[in-house]
């Protein structure tokens, strides 16, 4: 589809350098897309294997939680861990990496984590806290790769969509265009060319 | 300073309350729904969430997708995975790649 323009001299330099921006655009995106891909690839055979065995140590947990839970009675269970006396926050650092903002966790654990007295409780649920305890840090870890994975991917997707738009639709307009504008100035210059000609005729044969 | 959430069943919600964590015991469609609002009106940067409670509210976490904060971790329940954190990685494979190159057996075919 050629786009709409008048077929003048202005317009064709226009074009032409709006050709040349939208190759160098082209050319620019595309590299960014291969880098995109590049560092997702990396990223996900991780992330993959992270998620597998952050699953399995959650597991572990559960089920040695389960253990506490059987040896301890409800009532005594609830009251030791009704009132934590640990605090878990988190701090935020960006990361910016090709022109996505990425956020790092840090994980910060205050105060103590055994929120009970010792004669009351038994040691199955010291250990299940210790194992949770270990899980924690895992699993904020993974939501900050997994959220910079998901934020690659909507990247990736975006700058292809870019690339071919480019590569496809508006490179390949503007270069037909500016040929059509070319063709018509050239049969313009033909037309002025042989009108000359004609009237060099007339006026010689008088 | 940012805090930690986990919306889950009961028994998920125990262990994980020792810590520390705000946690939200849900087991209902209405109470999933209000623990997730609830999350994204206070300062939370990580939700964890069991896959069970999340299909629940999958609908709904997909309008608010364009929120930064918080983000939303998937993790199975004490009765184990049902496979939803593993299918949302690969379905952020499928949309960055175009095919699944790493879990073809949990996705289709």
């Amino acid at each position: 589809m050629n786009l709409r323009i008048n077929p003048t001299r202005m317009e064709l330099l226009r074009l032409k350098k709006r050709v040349r921006v939208a190759k160098r655009g082209h050319k620019l995106l595309k590299d960014k897309r291969d880098e995109l891909m590049k560092r997702f690839m990396a990223l996900i055979r991780d992330v993959k294997n992270m998620r597998l065995t952050v699953e399995k140590r959650l597991m572990e947990a559960y089920r040695s939680f389960l253990v506490a839970r059987a040896v301890m009675s409800p009532e005594v269970l609830e009251e030791a861990i009704m009132f934590p006396t640990q605090q878990v926050e988190i701090s935020i650092k960006e990361v910016r990496m090709m022109s996505i903002i990425a956020p790092v966790f840090t994980l910060q654990q205050e105060g103590a984590m055994y929120s009970y007295g010792l004669a009351s409780s038994s040691s199955d649920l010291d250990a299940a806290l210790d194992t949770f305890s270990a899980v924690l840090p895992l699993l904020v870890e993974l939501a900050s790769v997994e959220r910079s994975l998901d934020l690659l991917a909507e990247e990736i997707e975006k700058t292809r969509r870019r690339v071919n738009a480019l590569e496809y639709v508006l490179i390949p307009n503007l270069e037909k265009t500016v040929k059509s504008i070319a063709m018509k100035l050239s049969e313009q210059e033909r037309a002025a060319i042989t009108r000359l000609m004609k009237i060099k005729d007339v006026v010689r044969a008088k | 300073m940012y805090k930690i959430g986990l919306i889950g069943d009961r028994d998920t919600t125990m262990g994980f309350r020792a810590l520390g964590l705000a946690t939200f015991e849900v087991s209902g469609q209405s109470d999933t729904e209000q623990a997730v609002l609830e999350v994204m009106r206070d300062n939370f940067a990580v939700v964890l969430i069991t896959e069970r409670a999340y299909a629940r509210v999958a609908q709904m976490l997909h309008e608010h997708r364009d929120r930064a904060l918080p983000v939303y971790s998937l993790i199975p329940d004490n009765q184990g995975s049902i496979g939803l954190g593993q299918k949302r990685l690969s379905k952020m494979i499928e949309r960055a790649i175009g095919v699944d190159i790493l879990f073809k057996e949990v996705g289709k075919n």
